[in-house]
């Protein structure tokens, strides 16, 4: 199997940041209490949330694939921030 | 379209070292200087000879505080005492805006600082901060690759196929099988260090658009987000610009503990001392439950200075759980109010962790270096590698021989400690790419490394009078363990790199 190519390096290193950042963000919209006590756990979980979606995008066969997952993923983190955002919580 | 068995191994392998080698060096810089940090107050304590007397078990504040606040114009808010401590035995008088005066508790002389140039170095270089703000940010992002790792490494771990060698099979003492071993049994403190790191060092910055979601456009910065619950506004007394005799502070120490037998008492703040409505505030950690009152929650007990009534106290129970949270946070990376065992038991395991990233890092360059067509570049990170893991070992002991070699009074000494510590780290790069062979270089720099350690603290005794058994007798539990951890690095540097001379040889 060949390495991976420039497109899934740029995909699993930004698109893991933007999916960490988003699905956090998503997450801590949905949460309950106040500011405060919605933002901690999502601030903290952040950083690992980030590693943990490059490393997803990073376990595909080819770089189409991976660009595959980031871009359907991130429609889904956006739709669900965008929820939460104008959403009634 | 579903992966082998065999090609999830072979991405999560090939991921799990590039990625390593990208973040190695800022991440073994920051692990390297982390480690020492954990024994940070006691770098600051030796380093300077005014620290070198045990924390008295009895003083008399208001004897040193009183001429102190007489003849010092302060300011009528946050004037700071800090208690003499494991971690400093002077009592020092301190405003966020002024310099802080320290006393010698059983002379009650005025003490002149030496500075902590030793301890800010070692602090900085594992924050980053010797790069200002984007260094911060740089080592965060070192941490999030890291986190990556530690995940990657689980998952590896997990998926290991039949044709790879278990643990056990592996060549003793090989690069990967002390990869492997370390990273498997610490990585649980390495991804809290990682996590907690990235938290503040990536989080902080870029947090502003979380905080702007959860506000929904009303805040753009994390801090404004946390701060009104981390540190809530405290109502002052009613003012009275009446003066008024104050009580004695001596005795509203000892009311304070009384009162709130559960904290060690560390600082007083005063405010508008003086005047009738002037107040003190005692501060610290829980003794038994530190991790919840981290420097960021000291729990607190105020009273009036006129008179000593109570004015507030406050519980751990009435702690919003954020503040609490940020509290564990906080002692998982910091430890700031713990005692010298367990921040040796802290400094062993960062240790571990060292080994972990550079035999790591050594897999990655000895493979390449049996292979033809990666010989070069191999070569070329091998030299990165051992001036990276070598010349901070060197430079660490370079700098801490020069706090005891270059005369106190002279001019701008700091700068020519720090300057001496870069040069030799510079130092150690030229002579690894001077030599033939990766391997020559690495015994060499080892023992080098080794002799310096070892010459730390045998400087250190010659110079202060304070060997390792007379500090140990004298009660400087802080002094000796930086000798004894020092002397001990340099006997393991040593031992590596004579064995390692006799096996090329």
């Amino acid at each position: 199997m060949k390495h991976h190519t420039l497109s899934t390096w740029i995909a699993a290193l930004f698109g893991g940041l933007v999916l960490g950042y988003g699905s956090m963000m998503a997450l801590a919209l949905f949460l309950p209490g106040t500011p405060a006590d919605q933002v901690l756990f999502p601030l903290l979980l952040t950083p690992l949330a980030w590693a943990g979606w490059s490393l997803w995008i990073f376990h595909s066969p080819t770089s189409a694939v991976a660009l595959k997952k980031t871009v359907l993923a991130t429609a889904l983190v956006g739709v669900l921030t965008l929820g939460g955002y104008y959403g009634p919580f | 379209m579903a992966l082998s068995k065999a090609q999830t191994r072979d991405i999560l392998f090939h991921t799990h070292a590039y990625i390593g080698i990208g973040v190695t060096v800022l991440f073994y810089i920051a692990l390297f200087f982390g480690t020492l940090s954990m024994v940070a107050p006691y770098i600051a304590l030796w380093e300077k000879p005014s620290r070198h007397l045990s924390a008295p078990a009895h003083y008399d504040i208001d004897a040193i505080v009183t001429p102190l606040l007489t003849e010092n114009a302060w300011p009528e808010y946050g004037v700071r005492i800090t208690l003499p401590s494991h971690k400093d035995p002077l009592l020092s008088l301190g405003h966020r805006l002024m310099d802080a005066i320290h006393v010698n508790p059983y002379s009650g002389a005025v003490v002149k600082d030496e500075g902590s140039a030793l301890r800010d170095l070692v602090v900085d270089l594992h924050l980053g901060r010797v790069l200002g703000r984007p260094g911060v940010f740089l080592m965060g992002v070192a941490c999030v690759g890291a986190l990556f790792l530690i995940l990657n490494g689980w998952w590896l771990s997990f998926k290991r196929n039949s044709s790879r060698a278990p643990l056990w099979k592996l060549r003793p003492k090989s690069q990967e099988r002390l990869h492997r071993l370390f990273s498997q049994i610490l990585s649980p403190l390495m991804l809290i260090l990682a996590l907690t790191s990235a938290y503040f060092g990536v989080m902080f910055t870029i947090g502003g658009g979380l905080a702007y979601g959860i506000t929904k456009g009303e805040a753009t910065m994390i801090q404004r987000v946390l701060g009104p619950v981390v540190f809530p506004k405290v109502a002052p007394l009613p003012k009275s610009d009446t003066p008024s005799s104050m009580q004695s502070l001596n005795s509203l120490l000892e009311k304070a503990r009384e009162n709130h037998p559960h904290i060690t008492i560390q600082t007083l703040t005063l405010e508008r001392w003086g005047f009738e409505d002037a107040k003190v505030t005692f501060s610290g950690p829980l003794t038994q439950k530190p991790y919840l009152t981290e420097r960021i929650n000291h729990l607190s007990i105020s009273f009036k200075g006129s008179d000593g009534t109570l004015v507030h106290k406050q519980e751990i129970e009435e702690v919003h759980w954020i503040k609490k949270a940020l509290s564990v946070f906080y002692f998982l990376h910091f430890i700031s109010d713990t005692e010298a065992f367990f921040r040796l038991f802290l400094f062993v395991l960062g240790v571990g962790l060292c080994v972990s990233v550079i035999a790591g890092a050594w897999v990655f360059v000895h493979k390449r270096l049996n292979n033809p067509n990666t010989q070069g570049a191999a070569y070329l990170w091998s030299l990165l590698f051992i001036g990276t893991f070598l010349g901070s070992l060197i430079a660490t002991a370079v700098a801490f021989l020069a706090q005891w070699l270059l005369p106190f009074g002279m001019e701008e000494r700091s700068t020519w400690t720090e300057g001496l510590f870069y040069l030799s780290w510079l130092a150690t790069f030229a002579y690894a790419s001077h030599t033939r062979h990766y391997r020559t270089s690495l015994w060499q720099l080892s023992c080098l490394s080794g002799v310096l350690l070892c010459a730390v603290p045998l400087i250190h005794g010659i110079q202060s009078g304070y060997f390792l058994p007379q500090a140990l007798g004298s009660g400087l539990i802080g002094i000796a363990l930086v000798d004894g951890l020092m002397g001990a690095l340099g006997l393991a540097m040593l031992f590596f790199g004579l064995t390692l001379r006799r096996k090329i040889s």
